[in-house]
């Protein structure tokens, strides 16, 4: 079997100053040829959501008793005329059932549902002090247009080791 | 009241809120690192210039205003924000002064394009949806 080299790849806890450099090394590819203008585009906002999402989850609590071996990870894989973004990161088996109803409402929204999911949290939180929940993800589904696969592995009786793989078509 | 000038950065927008010539500004990337605290003074800032308008001028029947959004890149988090600027304004708005909406975009397959398109819909005033 033939593994992919990544053409991005972090392995660690996220926060805003590895983002930027994450984007700074996107923006490489692009203007060595290897992403599209689209495509980038397209590679900019899911990364950014899926990282933010991250480092925003990620509490001081996950950090402390999370094994060093489930670190947060982010990679870019390219596959046929797609590429391949997947995100880790050790969640709390608490909210599994949030992260879960999420992306499988998500999964089984129609295009015209998640432009107007998205707007209604959008009218609803306009003055709203906490960040919108998931809207991150909902604003990923539109741009992407592909289903998402996500798995949760055990960790321990507290934490989930949750992955999110998103596939952005180049065609 | 003074004008609004922020000095964009590689992941914040410019900002120019010219009072004297009945302008706002939104030009760049929106990411800030803390969100609440980029926007917070903003719009703080088009609170006042609307209250202020909406208790002195707005019958004299001569208010306009010019809004322009070109941004290359912004994350959902700004939108929020973005969305309380178009809010006040709407006040103005919805006493029928003339709020010209601009709002750039590079590409029609561009997500700013989808944006402008969605901002516009959830705030109910129109946008020139204008290719760069």
């Amino acid at each position: 079997m033939t593994v992919n080299k990544p053409i991005l790849y972090y392995k660690g806890f996220f926060n805003y100053a590895i983002v930027n450099h994450l984007l700074k090394e996107l923006l490489l590819l692009e203007q060595s040829g290897i992403l599209s203008n689209i495509t980038y585009k397209k590679i900019q906002i899911v990364m950014v959501e899926m990282l933010e999402n991250s480092y925003k989850y990620t509490s001081e609590e996950i950090k402390f008793f999370n094994p060093v071996f489930y670190l947060p990870e982010f990679k870019i894989l390219k596959e046929n005329h797609s590429f391949r973004l997947s995100a880790s990161n050790p969640i709390k088996k608490e909210d599994l059932p949030d992260f879960k109803k999420h992306l499988d409402k998500i999964n089984i929204s129609r295009l015209p549902e998640l432009k107007e999911w998205y707007k209604k949290i959008l009218k609803d939180e306009i003055y709203s002090k906490k960040q919108s929940p998931g809207i991150g993800l909902i604003r990923i589904a539109k741009v992407v247009r592909n289903k998402f696969e996500y798995t949760f592995q055990q960790i321990d009786n507290k934490f989930l080791y949750y992955t999110l793989d998103i596939l952005i078509n180049t065609k | 009241m003074e004008n609004l000038y922020i000095e964009p950065t590689e992941f914040t927008p410019k900002v120019n809120f010219d009072i004297k010539n009945r302008k706002f500004e939104l030009i760049g990337t929106s990411r800030p690192e803390d969100v609440v605290s980029f926007y917070e003074s903003i719009i703080f800032k088009v609170e006042t210039f609307v209250n202020t308008i909406l208790e002195e001028e707005i019958n004299s029947g001569d208010f306009n205003f010019n809004l322009v959004f070109d941004l290359d890149y912004m994350n959902s988090a700004s939108s929020k924000y973005i969305l309380q600027i178009l809010d006040y304004f709407k006040k103005l708005y919805l006493k029928k002064a003339p709020i010209n909406v601009d709002w750039y975009y590079e590409d029609i397959d561009d997500q700013i394009f989808e944006d402008g398109e969605d901002l516009s819909d959830v705030i109910k005033i129109p946008f020139n949806l204008k290719a760069r």
